[in-house]
């Protein structure tokens, strides 16, 4: 029965914890991971707030001066999203797991959000999760 | 399952269990690690899962501790300079004895000579050293110039002095649970329904000893929600059901428009504002000032997002409370005592001061080491009061001075710049970059008066840095927090979320902890006073630990996580007296302020714009027209530290200049850019980040900058002039009594950096990413 991890990425603050805690735990050399984090965002989650029409009827001559610096240009919801992506290099920290530990990502995870199991134990965790979860068998 | 002791033999390894702080640093979070050692080298680190704050989990600046343990850069032994030599990277490794012997030699000339107060002693934010910094000023060297060199003394505290002199003490802190073992599952603990993050990124600043991912904890599986004040979006704040997106430095009118909505819709406590605070009326008249309405056209905060904050933020669902967490950018605001006032008036008047998921308060405390010290250095006449009357700044800014034990750091600068009231000789820096760090303003101005000033200068520190190479002739290691048994009491004791223990793993450098250095140089210099201190462990008993604990119970029990109690005014337990209510003059939180209005200020809290802003200077806003804010921290570092900590570079390589996308499109800018950051103090360069975080009118810039790969030497001094943003912040641009600086409220204009402008000063140089 495989083994794996699971990412409850909603939460995942994208602070690389798991990447740095992995590199220093397999002593590999930089630009080398065995986990590492990736980024989408922030970007508007409505159009309209991709461009601000105030901001270039104001700017077309290049002067951010004269835009107009009382009232608001709000925005709605942004979409930002960390997926840390376990890579080739990840060996699900054997040497721990043997010792009834968890792999280092899943200890260290400042959100919380990382889990590891066999594949029908991380099934079932995701499916009470609900959303915005990610299973990895590396 | 009982804990762990605190070392185990395992499989080869020693395993100490320990509670980090600094140096390298951070503030006293004191989460928990165990340090796997091996013949004596430091093999593996990881976190402490039995901890109960942090419970495994760590950040990457203590994961790669070990790469800064043993950097081929670090201060292994002392180092002296000829002082012929200041700006040249020419240092001779001399025995701790003799470099002992050096500093009593040079500290009996100089007060014997001068006067103890021609010594300053500097200390910088957060690390272990804050907690000792005026005592080792007081009663290690004898002098009463105590300098934290941040403009205005901003950080921290601002917010600590508010809260004493309008409740007298006891720091408000979100109710993370963390003083109950079992932590969010203890019975009787509620959830905060709403947090409120105003000025503040807990979650990468950890900030005064608050584990900022305990945000997350309760969003995520205790129901919390959010809303964020600030001009940017954060990761954090894109799970805020409200973002009040503020311009920088209007805090202080979207606060007091919170208050309007609060008070005319009638959402606050009527019997906490009854039973417990003062001046409520006064309030009342004064917020009518701050409709919404109007304050959408101060903030840019739109009116309708102000109304749904106020009514989310004063809402007791089912009972429950909400928390705010007040952050920095209360300081660094000269109008921030207003803003601080506002806050805990908010907090006050809903009933959410020191209530479960409230904002906790911890006690007023006795022995303080920042407001006690004074009077205690002159019990032990180490320091008398005719050399206190001559501590810089003091009588100018009493409001500052009179709480904090410190000298006021804008009047230092002063001083060593034009030796009135009198000429400042030696200089001791303790854990404090001030040239090319993170807290000082106008740095170039502190650089060259410095170098005029000072005849001797010491530091402690684990690496050179801008000013030990620009100014110091003798530099002492300083021991990592791997290195030293110690005590981590968060919040510098104002609101203890647990007492930690801190213990040695190795040893590696020939030098001192903060503490062993402050007890090292008072036993020579006031061996009266420190015979009966002497060693770190009695000093924590004398003065730190809880009653009837040692420091062999702490390190048996690790950690102590004292008792939780609520509504403590109600109990006699906020006043030494034993009496109800608050330590303030009329003994109930003051919305209106009997100490501003005795200091000369307004007893209410206002709006005033920052000194350079579109408002405040539109002719000027036409030349620098962008709003600017700084500070905004990383993962990887702590302020100015970990720059040379090449892992730690490859997560966060270079200082970013924070911009939307449309204003680099207007400017000509892209992603990765190297562009000026230019106002009316200089310009600085900083690589370009576009990014949707921000107001098309606002840009953030980075704080901090060095870059240790670069030439060390004058006049490069690690190339500190080129990005650090602390280069182009104003000297004194300060609130009315004191306190405030506009390193997150100023402006400025950025531009492209191009072959033709920047002639003499080329791109700084990739770090070189060895293999450590």
């Amino acid at each position: 029965m495989a083994n794996g991890l699971l990412i409850h990425y909603d939460w995942c603050s994208g602070c690389k914890s798991c990447e740095m805690a992995c590199q220093m735990k397999q002593d590999l050399p930089l630009g080398q991971w065995g986990i590492k984090v990736l980024e989408d965002g922030p970007w508007p989650l409505d159009a309209k707030d991709l461009r601000s029409e105030k901001f270039y009827a104001a700017t077309e001559d290049k002067k951010a001066a004269d835009i107009e610096i009382e009232g608001s240009i709000s925005h709605g919801k942004m979409h930002w999203t960390y997926i840390p992506e376990p890579t080739e290099l990840c060996d699900l920290c054997g040497d721990l797991t043997a010792k009834g530990e968890v792999p280092r990502c899943v200890q260290t995870c400042q959100a919380r959000v990382m889990e590891y199991g066999s594949l029908s134990e991380l099934s079932s965790r995701a499916e009470q999760i609900g959303r915005r979860v990610l299973i990895y068998l590396p | 399952m009982a804990a762990k002791p605190w070392k185990r033999e395992e499989m080869g390894e020693t395993i100490v269990r320990s509670c980090a702080w600094s140096p390298p640093g951070c503030h006293p979070v004191g989460c928990g690690v165990q340090l796997h050692v091996k013949d004596g080298k430091l093999v593996d680190v990881e976190g402490d899962p039995e901890h109960p704050i942090n419970r495994g989990a760590l950040c990457p600046r203590c994961l790669a501790i070990k790469d800064v343990v043993y950097h081929k850069d670090r201060i292994y032994r002392p180092q002296i300079r000829d002082r012929a030599d200041r700006g040249k990277n020419k240092w001779r490794e001399i025995s701790l004895d003799e470099a002992m012997d050096l500093l009593e030699e040079k500290t009996r000339y100089f007060r014997d000579t001068y006067g103890p107060e021609s010594i300053v002693v500097f200390c910088g934010t957060g690390r272990e050293a804050t907690m000792y910094h005026n005592e080792l000023t007081f009663m290690s060297f004898g002098s009463p110039n105590a300098c934290y060199a941040q403009s205005g003394w901003s950080c921290y505290a601002p917010r600590v002095s508010s809260v004493a002199y309008l409740m007298g003490g006891g720091y408000p802190e979100i109710d993370y649970a963390a003083r109950y073992a079992d932590r969010y599952d203890h019975e009787g603990w509620s959830a905060p329904n709403y947090i409120l993050l105003w000025g503040k990124e807990p979650l990468k600043s950890n900030a005064d000893g608050f584990w900022g991912h305990s945000v997350v904890d309760m969003m995520k599986d205790c129901d919390t929600k959010l809303i964020v004040a600030d001009p940017r979006l954060t990761w954090i704040a894109s799970k805020a059901d409200v973002h009040l997106q503020l311009r920088p430095g209007t805090d202080a009118a979207l606060a007091l428009s919170l208050l309007n909505v609060i008070i005319n819709e009638d959402l606050y406590d009527h019997d906490a504002v009854e039973k417990w605070t003062y001046g409520f009326e006064a309030l009342q008249e004064r917020v009518q000032e701050y409709p919404p309405e109007k304050v959408e056209k101060i903030t840019w905060v739109p009116a309708e997002q102000i109304y749904d904050a106020a009514r989310k933020y004063a809402a007791h669902p089912e009972g429950k409370h909400s928390a705010i967490g007040w952050g920095l950018a209360v300081d660094q605001n000269p109008n921030g005592i207003q803003v601080g006032h506002a806050l805990l008036s908010l907090i006050a008047i809903t009933d959410n001061m020191d209530v479960p998921g409230g904002n906790t308060l911890g006690l007023p405390t006795k022995n303080d080491t920042n407001v006690d010290m004074i009077s205690r250095a002159m019990e032990a006449d180490t320091v008398s009061k005719q050399l206190f009357d001559k501590r810089i700044g003091a009588k100018e800014f009493p409001f500052v001075c009179d709480l904090m034990s410190t000298n006021h750091p804008d009047s230092v600068l002063d001083t060593l710049e034009s030796f009135e009231p009198y000429r400042l000789r030696m200089g001791v820096f303790q854990s404090s970059n001030v040239v090319g760090g993170a807290i000082s303003a106008a740095q170039t101005r502190w650089l060259e008066a410095m170098k005029n000033s000072f005849e001797f200068a010491c530091a402690t520190e684990i690496f050179h840095n801008p000013t030990t190479m620009a100014v110091c002739d003798l530099v002492i290691p300083l021991k990592t927090w791997v290195e030293h048994d110690t005590l981590v009491v968060s919040h510098y004791s104002f609101n203890i979320a647990f007492y930690g223990m801190c213990n040695k793993a190795i040893d590696v450098v020939e030098g001192y902890s903060d503490l062993e250095f402050m007890i090292e140089v008072g036993k020579r210099l006031f061996p009266e006073y420190w015979n009966e201190v002497n060693t770190p462990a009695k000093y924590f008993e004398k003065y730190l630990l809880p009653p009837g604990e040692t420091f062999e119970t702490l390190q048996q029990k690790h950690t102590i996580q004292p008792e939780e109690i609520y509504r403590k005014c109600e109990k006699g337990l906020m006043r030494f007296d034993g009496g109800l209510g608050y330590m303030s003059q009329t003994g109930r939180i003051e919305l209106w302020s009997h100490a501003y209005s005795n200091y000369g200020d307004d007893p209410l809290p206002y709006f005033v714009e920052p000194p350079r802003s579109p408002i405040s200077t539109p002719e000027l806003f036409k030349e620098y027209p962008l709003v600017l804010t700084t500070g905004g921290r990383s993962y990887t570092s702590f302020h100015s530290e970990h720059r040379q900590i090449d892992r730690l570079r490859q997560q966060v390589k270079w200082p970013l200049l924070e911009l939307h996308p449309d204003t680099a499109k207007s400017l000509g800018i892209e992603d990765g850019d190297w562009a000026w950051i230019e106002n009316p103090f200089g310009r600085v360069k900083q690589k370009a980040s576009l990014t949707y975080s921000l107001d098309p009118r606002v840009v953030h810039a980075h704080h901090g900058w060095w870059y240790p790969e670069d030439d060390p030497e004058e006049p490069s001094l690690y190339g500190f002039r080129k990005s650090n943003i602390n280069v182009i912040m104003p000297h004194k641009a300060i609130g009315k009594l004191g306190f405030g600086d506009t390193f997150k409220c100023e402006i400025c204009k950025v531009y492209k950096v191009t072959d033709d402008n920047d002639l003499d000063n080329h791109l700084p140089a990739p770090p070189v990413l060895a293999q450590v």
